[in-house]
């Protein structure tokens, strides 16, 4: 079986390792240009650690990517960002007490992950609503962390349109929300 | 992540965004760094997936036919293992000088201490944490009451991402000092573990129960014991030749794996061959159950629950095909050094014999598919009469990015290497891995009776 850019997901889906072979001989360099950004030079070897990851779990939640939204390079570039910033995270040592201080949802509600679960679905369902700029700051504050200063680079706004869109975001979604889920939003 | 979306949801929410030019730095892999990594994942990947395969549909390579060999049980191994312990959940362990190991269990909030050894040289846990995080880079540390302090690092994990449990194993080597309490700290203080000496037992070196041998390899059964109706067995390996298997374990999965994936309608043909090689326990009317891992079982396992529902009277028997090794590595400093000619189109005959460690190969011939593409066409050749039996042998070459394997109908096995570059006149063959089976059966009778 030939494996080109039309065969790959439905190969990975076989989970054919030609696949994977594939999208690792495509990709694995803007990938780690996109890494190495992250973590700095001074952690080259982490980075290359860190592909090695980001294609693993690409290999194994591929089914997560959406044709229909974007195209498979920016959402594997994406997964990367994710988890390079996870590295990132570990190797700052920051530790995981702290991390939790800024959950998106008050500490309270992971004692009933029922209504969690139902609030986050409630959220996702929410966010599709939402205008996409907007919608693409709140996942890069809120799923990427990234500082306000790199969202505004990267999508060429000013630090007030930013945090306009953001306050505008969080606004919608909380009013959306029943009054009773008490949602944290953000500080 | 900062927000309590789980991986899969942030998965999906990364549909969302666009990742611009901006985001990329200049610096580049080279192609050597290229090369390495892909194939450091594509290795990664296909051992999981052997890994897996105990559960898949098994694989249809050769069976080799093999002699068996006469039963030996017997009692205490013998002073060569008299200080190899081999602790549950821990696995085994040289035992320097008067070993602790926790008594119980202990569990605090989401995280269960499976177990903990400790002597002089080294501290060893096993912790199972129920999370969605990921805590293998975590910091362990262990401190006693006079303030010594000891950082473990994490040396394996096992997840069950679907229920977020991970258990991890985690080890500090060098001086410990002694000490009547410790105290261990996990997730930043959420689960605090306060042990005193009254926690822990002396670890006594193990007594062999039974052994089983084909003279090269020994399968060592170190405890027997039932609870209701699951029969919990504990074993090692060990070889002449102080090789370690590299088949991690023996087990077809969990109870609950195998009961899920039955569910799920799939049609697993469970055989447990001499390149497979699985844990199986007869009776004596043919009636079988294969070997299963304990819920927390880490990469290496050293334990097989059997299913005694399955089994009807007391005289057992348990067997092994084979323990499966592997020799040499995709790295060219562990491999080969062969210059083939290539010829400018077409096939040519080479019949060149070589041998690796006294593993025997014949490269038949190299066929030239394209400028960047070869075939080789070899074979490898087993002495029927040795109980090492190769059954996979793969050659390949630092500028090869991907290759591909097959059997050709003639019987021999054909590899496609595609290298970055276009190949020359000759091409040079540098990397070797051999899988080869050390072949029982490795047969061990169990006697229900004088099972506790």
């Amino acid at each position: 079986m030939l494996i080109n850019e039309d065969t790959f997901l439905l190969e990975l889906n076989k989970k054919n390792t030609k696949a994977l072979e594939y999208i690792v001989n495509t990709y694995s360099n803007l990938v780690f240009k996109l890494v190495i950004n992250v973590l700095g030079k001074e952690n080259y070897e982490s980075a290359k650690e860190c592909v090695n990851d980001i294609y693993l779990l690409v290999w194994n939640k591929h089914h997560l990517y959406n044709p229909q939204k974007s195209s498979f390079k920016n959402w594997l570039l994406a997964v990367s960002k994710y988890k390079a910033i996870d590295y990132k995270r570990i190797l700052d040592k920051q530790d995981t007490l702290q991390l939790e201080d800024e959950l998106l949802f008050s500490k309270d509600d992971l004692e009933n992950e029922y209504i969690l679960k139902e609030k986050k679905k409630e959220l996702l369902k929410l966010l599709d609503s939402e205008n996409e700029v907007d919608k693409e700051i709140f996942i890069r504050k809120y799923i990427l962390d990234e500082h306000m200063d790199d969202i505004c680079s990267s999508l060429n706004l000013s630090k007030g349109a930013v945090y306009n869109r953001l306050w505008r975001t969080k606004n919608s979604v909380t009013k959306k929300f029943d009054n009773s889920y008490n949602l944290e939003v953000v500080k | 992540m900062i927000s309590n979306f789980d991986e899969d949801e942030a998965l999906l929410l990364l549909n969302d965004i666009t990742i611009t030019d901006d985001e990329l730095s200049d610096f580049e892999l080279s192609d050597i760094e290229k090369d390495s990594m892909c194939k450091n994942i594509i290795n990664k990947v296909k051992t999981k997936k052997s890994n897996k395969k105990k559960l898949a549909l098994a694989a249809s390579l050769a069976l080799i036919l093999c002699a068996s060999i006469p039963l030996s049980n017997r009692d205490a191994f013998g002073s060569m293992i008299s200080r190899l312990v081999n602790i549950p959940d821990v696995g085994n362990v040289m035992v320097v000088n008067n070993g602790l190991s926790l008594k119980k269990s202990e569990i605090q909030n989401d995280v269960t201490l499976n177990t903990m050894y400790i002597d002089n040289k080294k501290i060893i846990i096993t912790l199972t944490i129920k999370s969605p995080h990921n805590y293998y880079y975590s910091n362990y540390f262990i401190k006693d009451e006079h303030g010594n302090t000891y950082k473990l690092d994490v040396v394996d994990s096992s997840a069950q991402s679907d229920i977020n449990i991970t258990t991890y194993k985690a080890e500090y080597d060098g001086d410990v000092k002694s000490a009547n309490k410790y105290f261990l700290s996990v997730m930043g203080n959420k689960a605090e573990f306060s042990l005193t000496s009254s926690d822990f037992t002396n670890v006594e070196a193990n007594h062999t129960f039974y052994s089983a041998t084909n003279g090269i390899t020994t399968l060592n059964v170190t405890s027997v014991s039932r609870d209701k109706d699951i029969l919990k067995v504990a074993y090692y390996v060990n070889d002449i030749n102080k090789n370690s298997s590299t088949i991690p374990s023996f087990n077809i999965g969990t109870f609950k794996e195998v009961e899920y994936a039955e569910k799920k309608g799939y049609k697993y043909l469970y055989n447990s061959t001499v390149d497979n090689p699985i844990f199986k326990l007869y009776d004596e009317s043919g009636n079988s159950d294969f070997g299963h891992s304990s819920q927390s079982h880490l990469t290496f396992e050293n334990e097989s629950l059997f299913n005694l529902k399955k089994l009807k009277g007391k005289k057992l028997k348990l067997t092994l095909p084979s323990v499966v090794y592997t020799i040499g590595y995709f790295t060219p400093s562990n491999g080969i050094n062969i210059d083939l000619p290539v010829p400018e189109s077409g096939k040519l005959l080479l019949n060149k014999a070589g041998d690796y460690n006294g593993f025997k190969y014949k490269i038949i011939g190299i066929e030239r598919l394209s400028k960047n593409t070869i075939a080789l066409d070899y074979n490898f050749i087993n002495d029927p009469s040795s109980k090492l039996q190769i059954f996979d042998m793969r050659f390949n070459s630092a500028t090869v990015c991907s290759s591909d394997i097959e059997t050709d109908p003639s019987g021999y096995l054909r590899s496609e290497l595609t290298s970055r570059t276009p190949i020359g006149t000759t091409f040079n063959l540098n990397e070797i891995l051999i899988s080869y089976a050390s072949v029982g059966p490795f047969e061990i009778n169990i006697d229900l009776d004088k099972v506790k």
